[in-house]
């Protein structure tokens, strides 16, 4: 999907640990969760996709694509009107679900509106947009998704806000660089909108700490700012009872 | 160029002061610029690529290959044979020169070797070797294409500098965080890029010159690349000095 004009929203998401999960397992089978499950979470999460029982994926670009970049996943919407911004926030809702409770994997995102174009052919991706989404998820220190600002004053956000009840929560805890700035971030363990969860989110979060504790045994600074994070999460869904 | 097994060479390019650039001159002029001539630039640096008069490029990927995203460009070479490698130390050296000599762009890289795993399909990069490259080159303080110790360790990296002898030498300046000097290729050497006719001195000026320019309010990141540049300065006027 090229886009060349116009403004749009677009998802940053930052699979954490990735240099240590490749030091743990090692490159191919890193590469081959990647070319296999990983494709297949990000594909399965667009709107109206449907997995085949040989896993293969049938999806329509519409409304959203993605690129996916070593540790690094894009979603883009084809425009910013309301029906874009809600395929795209149960698509990032989706996409995080599996990706934690499907994968046990550590990931962060940001959603942001503005300029972004797209160039598939020269696999250009560029525009402002993209870099707001990157530094608001930089800024985030725990396991979420969460809006700009800009998106968040929005009517078409509120809209979906009264839409979807229990489906988006202020953040427990603020930005890195913005001490007064708790953003709103995507409940993605609700089972009301997206796909079923087997297990509990505190059940997912012990089974990321013994994934993280296992990975990180020699790197301590970095196990407690990983530990930071699974509690900041632990906390939120606490708070909205969806622990 | 999908790569499934196998160990290889990859290089990690940064082109620096992006977002400000974005800031500066609008996502679409960037958007534009980046799918015109820096597609261009990354094609034509690819081994016996040729540019056409309406600028388009007639590239055979047969041992080297790239992928860029937003303001990274990563090369890798086809496998770990002495041609590949040649191959990719004369695209990669290309790409740094013609980026920085021909249009003035702030750029850095460093080159690694190792796993790296490419299925084009899923867009999956993915490998140790491209991480080394990465830290590395978050480290370097200056605008210069150095070596992990990964790639230095080869057998390659030592035909390379009999068969180059002046072409890669020891950095002038401290890594950041390791405190090292890796070795770090003289990518203004016209004697090895002999069909290249930029003066990159005069262009580290203009590179100056433009951020001058663009960050004029901003004192102290201004300070940086000032001595950012005068650094590759130092270090093209020493490898010189050596013929």
């Amino acid at each position: 999907m090229d886009c060349h004009s116009g403004n749009r929203y677009v998802a940053f998401f930052d699979i954490l640990g990735f240099k240590n999960w490749i030091a743990s397992v090692g490159s191919k089978e890193v590469f081959n969760k990647a070319t296999g499950h990983l494709n297949l979470v990000i594909k399965s999460s667009l709107p109206g996709a449907t997995v085949n029982a040989d896993q293969s994926v049938n999806y329509e670009i519409r409304h959203i694509n993605h690129f996916f970049f070593s540790d690094s996943i894009l979603f883009y919407s084809i425009d910013d009107s309301y029906e874009s911004l809600d395929a795209f926030i149960r698509t990032c809702a989706e996409f995080m679900n599996v990706m934690i409770f499907g994968l046990s994997l550590m990931i962060r995102g940001a959603v942001s509106k503005g300029e972004f174009y797209v160039d598939t052919k020269t696999r250009s991706y560029i525009g402002q947009a993209l870099i707001d989404a990157y530094m608001l998820e930089e800024s985030l220190d725990w396991i979420c998704v969460c809006f700009t600002k800009e998106i968040s004053d929005s009517n078409d956000f509120n809209l979906i806000r009264s839409r979807y009840s229990n489906l988006i929560y202020k953040s427990l805890h603020p930005t890195k660089n913005n001490p007064d700035f708790y953003p709103f971030a995507i409940n993605y363990a609700n089972e009301d909108y997206i796909g079923v969860s087997r297990w509990s989110v505190s059940k997912i979060l012990d089974d990321i700490y013994f994934k993280v504790e296992k990975q990180l045994s020699l790197h301590e600074k970095e196990f407690k700012k990983a530990v930071q994070r699974i509690e900041n999460t632990r906390l939120f869904f606490k708070s909205i009872n969806q622990d | 160029m999908d790569c499934y097994s196998g160990n290889r060479y990859v290089s990690y390019f940064e082109i620096l002061g992006f977002k400000s650039w974005i800031e500066i001159e609008g996502s679409k002029q960037v958007f534009d610029y980046v799918k015109g001539y820096l597609n261009l630039m990354m094609e034509a640096s690819l081994p016996d690529a040729v540019v056409k008069e309406d600028l388009s490029v007639e590239v055979k990927i047969n041992q080297v290959d790239f992928v860029h995203f937003a303001n990274t460009v990563v090369f890798y070479s086809k496998d770990d044979t002495f041609e590949s490698f040649e191959a990719f130390i004369k695209s990669s050296t290309e790409f740094i020169n013609v980026v920085m000599s021909g249009v003035s762009l702030m750029i850095r890289g460093a080159i690694a070797f190792g796993e790296f795993y490419v299925d084009m399909e899923t867009n999956s990069y993915i490998g140790r070797a491209l991480i080394d490259a990465h830290l590395l080159n978050t480290e370097i303080n200056w605008m210069g294409l150095c070596f992990d110790k990964t790639a230095v360790e080869t057998q390659n990296f030592d035909l390379f500098q009999e068969k180059f002898p002046r072409l890669i030498n020891l950095s002038l300046s401290k890594t950041d965080k390791t405190n090292i000097f890796p070795p770090a290729v003289n990518w203004a050497d016209k004697n090895y890029l002999n069909d290249i006719n930029f003066d990159a001195l005069k262009s580290l000026d203009a590179c100056l010159e433009r951020r001058s320019t663009e960050l004029k309010e901003r004192i102290e990141e201004l300070n940086e690349i000032e001595k950012m540049i005068q650094k590759t300065k130092e270090f093209i006027i020493y490898c010189e000095s050596k013929y």
